[in-house]
């Protein structure tokens, strides 16, 4: 395996990573449900604000 | 006597008499239809049915079978144009949240240092709260022009005021709750008891807006009024003399346009004040001594007394919550814990009221009221002549709702929709966008040749992430570009009017023209269309639509229809998505149908909603929906659709023992899919590959295609039938929506609703599937 397959291999797996934290981010903050906020004319779901 | 039903467009007449019981009873009392209001007829919707009227100066749409409720007796034309125009005189302006009213300036007893001031942002639907709510906290919410826009809270703090925090409240029309949206915001004022109230207030609409404001007075929370669309009033020759009102509100009144950025800064110096020194609404009684014997205010001083014990354990204000007993609001009487004897008395009272005022208890609530707010605009409003934009939007409205054009038009304009999107705009703009994305895997995969990189990380970036992830983003356009459309509808009031022109026709299925939204949004995505639906006024048909809208076909289904069409009928793209998005609609009528007659059997909720004028879409607002939209669309395609595809890449190219395969039917994929396939071959799908794919499609539906590519190695029609493929282009439609939509269904409606909804529209697609094959094989397609 050369420099540059490690070098890709960590880059996958940082992109990996990162995408993992930011939908982690997303579904903890409760700012966000699906990730398709803009399409929500309710905009995002609030847990405290259930009727 | 008559009945509003009996009356022909045009006609004025005389509410006499307000039959029916309940909350719906009490929401048009709510709306100002109480004895003696003025209302003239506007128009009658193309099937006849619902009706819109004026009364107050707005208009209001109303079913037939409500306004047989409603008896009334002819005004002649004389009487009906008889106005009592407000007098024009010097007011004092009282300086109400100003310092120096209450206490000298610079003194008084404000709350200790570090204290957040909490604000709730009140007011009626579509009165500007949202555009207010962007201009205060600099945040970036979507605006609409439709009642209901907001159907849930949301903070933000006051620009340049860190320790503040306000929040945006769903539209309410009064204190009474009626819809889902109105209980909370009627819970956030009273139970979470902000420092102070920005109530914001329809300088075109006043009094009905004015009705909600005297009930906000009444729970003695420190409060300011924002008068807003004031350019518009003006410009339209009216004008408002603020000192007077606020005299007579006793809460400061600040004008504002909180589109133009005018008199916000003014409206905030305000607000922080009344809240930072808690400044109580001067007067919180509005029941005249003298006015009609004085029976109302005698009723409500007496209940006050009687109650004011239990109201203070409560935590409710006592004026409030006496307003509410005499109107007999259950949730008040419920909290106030009275005893027999308290509750026999309070009975006595309010019979005797009823019988010296000649109305009902809750007319005659609504009527003290509402005869206050004629005062107080008599004194201080200068109508405006007919607006200008209400002249554009009567003249449209003639072509848009008239009888016999209304259906052809929403046909149209739909159509127009569907065709600019799919064969015009979005498709050159996909044709550019997936050029792109080919010249860049082309020059990727010619560098990773070249610098002899290995093969299976070679294969995962270009055959995995690069195909995956590539196919889902050339689908960007063609999604911005339909949202564009339907935002720009609801913006310009249109959608508002569907509502209206649909009623009747969604009336026979078992729901309410205001399902129509909800539904129209489920073609953009599930899960804000199942959040939608809480604008529904009751929770049979809520939970109805939240049960139809996953037949709307949702954009990320779009990529699934556009790659099957360009690959197996190209040249027919208008007409198989058209022919997809009838069948769901089709079947979602019959499911619809057999909804009415097992679970959901009664009669929809009366359809009772304003029609906004019509609006240029703003700029601004569009833009930034569809900048966001965008930028969702791109974070989902590297997050959730990148590690999908990589797994399914990996599942794909290793077998059970982690060893590199040659021939993907080795693979772990295969391994899974196949005890799955049998069960999907009636329906001619039980090619693992294909199995595979569905079952990515729950993470998210653009996944079909990034895995069909995948498994396919990018040829598709190589190993597929167009039977196969129309096949599972109806399996794609109907099937369970993805898991962020069934995680909303399951917020809504709970755990077994969603596993119910999953199963049953497996079931459903999967009939359709097996029938389409069978039929398919049978003719020998």
């Amino acid at each position: 395996m050369s420099l540059i397959d490690i070098l890709l291999i960590g880059a996958i797996t940082a992109a990996v990573a990162a995408a993992l934290v930011s939908i982690k981010k997303q579904r903890k903050s409760g700012k966000c449900c699906c990730g398709d906020c803009s399409a929500c004319h309710a905009a995002c779901k609030d847990e405290k604000s259930s009727p | 006597m008559s009945t509003l039903k009996e009356i022909k467009t045009g006609q004025t007449v005389k509410v006499d008499r307000l039959n029916g019981e309940g909350a719906l009873r009490q929401h048009f009392l709510d709306m100002g239809i109480i004895p003696g209001t003025e209302v003239t007829i506007t128009k009658f919707a193309p099937m006849g049915d619902p009706m819109e009227l004026t009364l107050h100066g707005y208009e209001l749409t109303l079913r037939l079978a409500d306004a047989e409720l409603i008896e009334v007796t002819p005004v002649s034309a004389k009487q009906a144009a008889e106005e009592k125009k407000a007098t024009k005189k010097k007011s004092e302006h009282p300086g109400l949240g100003e310092g120096g009213k209450f206490h000298p300036k610079g003194s008084g007893v404000p709350l200790p240092d570090g204290t957040i001031l909490t604000f709730a942002l009140v007011g009626n639907q579509n009165s500007g709260k949202t555009t207010l709510f962007n201009r205060l906290t600099g945040s970036k919410q979507h605006v609409g022009n439709f009642p209901g826009v907001t159907v849930d809270r949301k903070d933000g703090a006051i620009k340049g005021h860190p320790n503040t925090n306000i929040t945006d409240l769903p539209g309410i029309y009064s204190m009474s709750p009626y819809t889902s949206e109105e209980i909370v915001s009627r819970n956030f004022v009273l139970n979470e008891k902000p420092h102070a109230i920005i109530n914001i207030v329809d300088a075109n609409n006043i009094e009905r807006n004015l009705y909600l404001t005297m009930q906000l007075i009444e729970l003695n929370i420190p409060m300011v009024v924002a008068v807003n669309m004031m350019d518009e009033l003006t410009a339209n020759g009216g004008s408002i003399d603020f000192n007077e009102m606020e005299n007579m509100l006793g809460v400061p009144v600040v004008p504002i346009s909180a589109a133009k950025n005018q008199g916000v800064d003014e409206l905030v110096e305000h607000a922080i004040h009344v809240a930072y020194y808690q400044e109580a609404p001067v007067i919180h009684d509005f029941c005249e001594k003298d006015k009609n014997g004085g029976a109302v205010h005698r009723c409500l001083h007496a209940i006050s007394h009687l109650i004011e014990d239990h109201a203070e354990k409560a935590g409710l204000p006592v004026q409030f919550a006496a307003s509410k007993i005499a109107e007999g609001d259950p949730l008040i009487v419920k909290q106030l814990a009275l005893d027999t004897d308290e509750e026999t008395f309070v009975e006595h009272i309010v019979r005797q009221m009823e019988k010296e005022r000649s109305l009902d208890r809750s007319a005659a609530i609504a009527d003290m009221r509402f005869a206050y707010i004629m005062k107080l605009c008599g004194e201080t409003v200068i109508k405006p002549h007919e607006s200008k934009e209400h002249v554009r939007s009567r003249r449209i409205d003639k072509f848009l709702t008239g009888k016999y054009t209304a259906i052809p038009a929403f046909i149209a304009i739909m159509g127009l929709v569907f065709w600019l999107t799919f064969n015009v705009i979005g498709a050159w703009l996909q044709g550019l966008l997936e050029d792109g994305i080919g010249w860049v895997t082309d020059v990727t995969d010619a560098a990773l040749t070249r610098a002899h990189v290995n093969d299976a990380i070679h294969s995962l970036i270009i055959d995995g992430i690069f195909a995956g992830v590539g196919s889902v983003l050339s689908f960007l356009p063609i999604i911005v570009i339909l949202f564009l459309f339907l935002s720009l509808l609801e913006d310009s009031g249109y959608i508002a009017r569907v509502a209206f022109v649909m009623d009747k026709l969604l009336r026979k299925i078992g729901l309410s023209g205001r399902s129509i939204v909800p539904l129209l949004i489920g073609f953009g995505c599930t899960v804000p269309a199942v959040m939608a639906t809480r604008t529904l006024p009751s929770e049979r048909d809520r939970k109805m639509t939240i049960l139809l809208t996953p037949f709307m076909s949702c954009t990320a289904k779009l990529p699934i229809y556009a790659f099957f069409v360009s690959a197996f009928f190209p040249g027919k793209g208008g007409l198989v998505m058209t022919g997809l998005y009838l069948l769901g609609i089709l079947v979602g009528i019959l499911a619809a149908i057999l909804y009415k007659s097992t679970l959901f059997r009664g009669e929809a909720v009366p359809f009772v909603m304003e029609l906004p004028n019509y609006r240029m879409p703003g700029m601004k607002n569009t833009t930034q929906l569809l900048w966001e939209k965008a930028k969702d669309f791109l974070q989902r395609a590297f997050t959730v659709i990148l590690i999908a595809t990589i797994a399914i890449w990996f599942m794909q190219s290793f077998d059970l023992r982690l060893a590199l395969v040659d021939n993907p039917e080795d693979s772990i994929l295969a391994s899974i899919a196949r005890i799955a396939a049998p069960l999907m071959a009636p329906a001619g799908l039980g090619d693992w590959r294909i199995c595979v794919s569905l079952v990515s499609g729950f993470i998210a539906k653009e996944s079909v295609v990034s895995t069909l590519k995948i498994l396919f190695s990018g040829d598709v029609a190589a190993f597929m039938s167009p039977l196969t493929a129309a096949s599972l282009l109806v399996f794609s439609l109907l099937y369970t929506p993805c898991v962020a939509a069934i995680a909303s269904i399951r917020r809504e409606y709970g755990r077994k609703w969603a596993a119910i909804v999953v199963v049953w529209q497996t079931g459903i697609a999967w009939i359709a599937a097996a029938l389409i094959h069978f039929i398919g094989t049978l003719i020998g397609a």
